[in-house]
């Protein structure tokens, strides 16, 4: 029960954290500097489908850590390999298992923002069908987006096997990530495209019009922006299993 | 067979297991014994593979652990470590280590019979006792019907019938053929369980051997004598080369002689006794040859 409604409330929260951040900033949604944007005008049918961008930067990451942390958390790490001692083989198992997972709930979140717009549709007289047209097309990159992010958890958790830890770090990599955008576009702009929010915007084309977080960013097409979240999966899993090679239980 | 060959193990500074060398053989209980810290533990991980030796190998009938197919058929493993998820019920982490073994659902229930948690078997994992998880353990490691088994403490938790049950279960477990190698710090249990031992001090072993001749070869072993004529019997024991204490109260305690060669030489002086016991066994031989002095050591 307890944790059921501490879920429903991480869910609001990260419903409104995202409105926040994606609609109500520099959308024109509230009082942006733009203007451009109306509650009400299908401009932002984009804008509520980025929200899944938020959920699968922090569900993503979480559940794949999670996959990873939960055997050392429960001890049930040394049963598993002492019937696969070829660690490798252990994560390659645990990647396509989260894959799955991610899969799965990157289409749940995309049915709750796909609802959660026309939601809106229905409170501000809008057409839903337009909207869900619209919609279509974004469905599938943020379902990937979800199991990419999901897969860099893993990676995460693969190197960091205390639970607690992990999720601080994957948790904090987003959340301080994201504030130090500014700055490290400032100092480093070349690198921006390929930080792992920057990458997973171009992913799911999150809109690029003066939004606090993405405004004025340069981002990579979103099939890089893609390579570039596969290519992080790959170092950390490539950098966790070397090191579930070497550790002792 | 388990067959451990130089096997060391240093973390930075501290080196936990020194070069040691022993193995366990098909059809006997091999006792492995030593104080906290002796490096039983990083030893029976290094037979599994969870630890990385530093140098020296263990294999499990001439093959590394990590080089075994479907290796939890062949070896069951019960270390501190490996624990049921508390989560899952009993019956469900029995059929998720029998899903991941490969074994199908046959023996889940048997197996819980087995250890006697039938009645159990719905609760969850995380509510049960100690000896509980024990129980679970263990049924978890015999899914694969193994041919060696390794058990780490295996005792702890379990009340006096748990470790009567326990130690009839792995003396059949021998004497159908199979390897069992059995850590523990509970020698007097040890003693009426293991037919080898092998003791192990500050990561090195001190000695191995046959239970009984690993007594003897202590030479620790005394008999107590309690009789109206202390004085004599003292007499006739030093005649023999014995080593004689007295407690001024009738009990006589004779080291270096065996009770085979004690017994005749009461008789043939024709000395009267209420009462002869062969005192000393493996807890003085332990507490001797690991150079500690007291329970404390052990627990």
């Amino acid at each position: 029960m307890a944790s059921g409604a501490a879920v429903t409330l991480l869910i609001v929260f990260v419903i409104l954290y995202g409105v926040e951040r994606n609609l109500g900033s520099g959308s024109g949604l509230s009082s942006g500097p733009t203007g451009t944007l109306q509650f009400g005008s299908s401009g932002w049918y984009p804008y509520v489908m980025a929200l899944s961008y938020t959920y699968s930067q922090l569900f993503g990451v979480v559940l794949g850590i999670i996959c990873v942390t939960g055997e050392f958390r429960y001890n049930t790490a040394s049963f598993t390999y002492l019937v696969e001692p070829r660690r490798s083989r252990v994560l390659s198992a645990k990647l396509i298992a989260s894959a799955i997972w991610g899969l799965i709930y990157g289409v749940l979140t995309a049915i709750l923002v796909t609802a959660f717009g026309a939601l809106l549709c229905t409170v501000w007289r809008l057409d839903p069908g337009a909207f869900l047209r619209n919609a279509l097309t974004y469905l599938p990159v943020d379902v990937a987006g979800f199991m990419l992010f999901t897969l860099i958890g893993v990676g995460i958790g693969s190197l960091i096997h205390n639970q607690v830890l992990a999720i601080i770090t994957g948790v904090g990599m987003i959340t301080i990530g994201a504030s130090l955008l500014a700055l490290i576009s400032a100092i480093a702009p070349h690198v921006v495209p390929y930080l792992p929010q920057t990458a997973l915007m171009a992913f799911e084309r999150v809109p690029q019009d003066g939004n606090r977080i993405t405004g004025g960013y340069r981002v990579l097409p979103w099939w890089g922006g893609g390579l570039v979240l596969l290519a992080y999966t790959a170092v950390l899993a490539g950098i966790g299993a070397l090191t579930a090679q070497r550790s002792d239980l | 067979m388990i067959e451990v060959h130089e096997l060391t193990k240093r973390y930075r500074r501290v080196l936990a297991v020194d070069r040691l060398s022993f193995s366990a053989v098909p059809g006997r209980v091999t006792g492995f014994l030593g104080p906290n810290g002796a490096g039983k533990t990083t030893t029976l991980k290094m037979i599994a593979g969870l630890v990385k030796p530093t140098s020296g190998e263990a294999s499990i009938s001439g093959v590394k652990y990590r080089d075994i197919p479907d290796p939890a058929r062949h070896v069951g493993m019960v270390l501190e470590s490996t624990a049921a998820h508390p989560a899952r019920s009993g019956r469900a982490n029995m059929m998720v280590c029998a899903t991941s073994i490969g074994t199908g659902y046959g023996r889940v229930d048997e197996l819980l019979d087995m250890v006697g948690l039938t009645e159990h078997a719905g609760r969850k994992a995380g509510a049960y006792s100690l000896g509980m998880r024990q129980r679970l353990t263990l049924a978890m490691a015999l899914l694969g019907d193994p041919a060696v088994l390794v058990l780490d403490e295996p005792g702890n938790g379990l009340d006096p019938e748990g470790i009567a049950w326990l130690r009839n279960f792995l003396k059949w477990l021998a004497s159908q053929g199979k390897t069992v190698l059995v850590s523990s710090h509970q020698l007097s249990e040890m003693s009426q369980l293991a037919d080898d031992v092998v003791i192990v001090s500050a990561g090195h072993e001190v000695v191995s051997g046959p239970l009984d001749q690993v007594i003897k070869g202590s030479g620790l072993t005394e008999i107590r004598f309690r009789t109206p004529e202390p004085e004599r019997l003292a007499q006739v024991m030093q005649g023999a080369g014995a080593t004689v204490r007295m407690d001024g109260q009738g009990t006589v305690l004779v080291g270096g002689l065996a009770p085979e060669q004690a017994g005749p030489l009461v008789a043939a002086a024709r000395i009267v006794i209420y009462e002869m016991v062969a005192a000393g066994g493996l807890e003085e031989t332990f507490l001797a040859l690991t150079g500690h002095s007291g329970q404390g050591a052990l627990s």
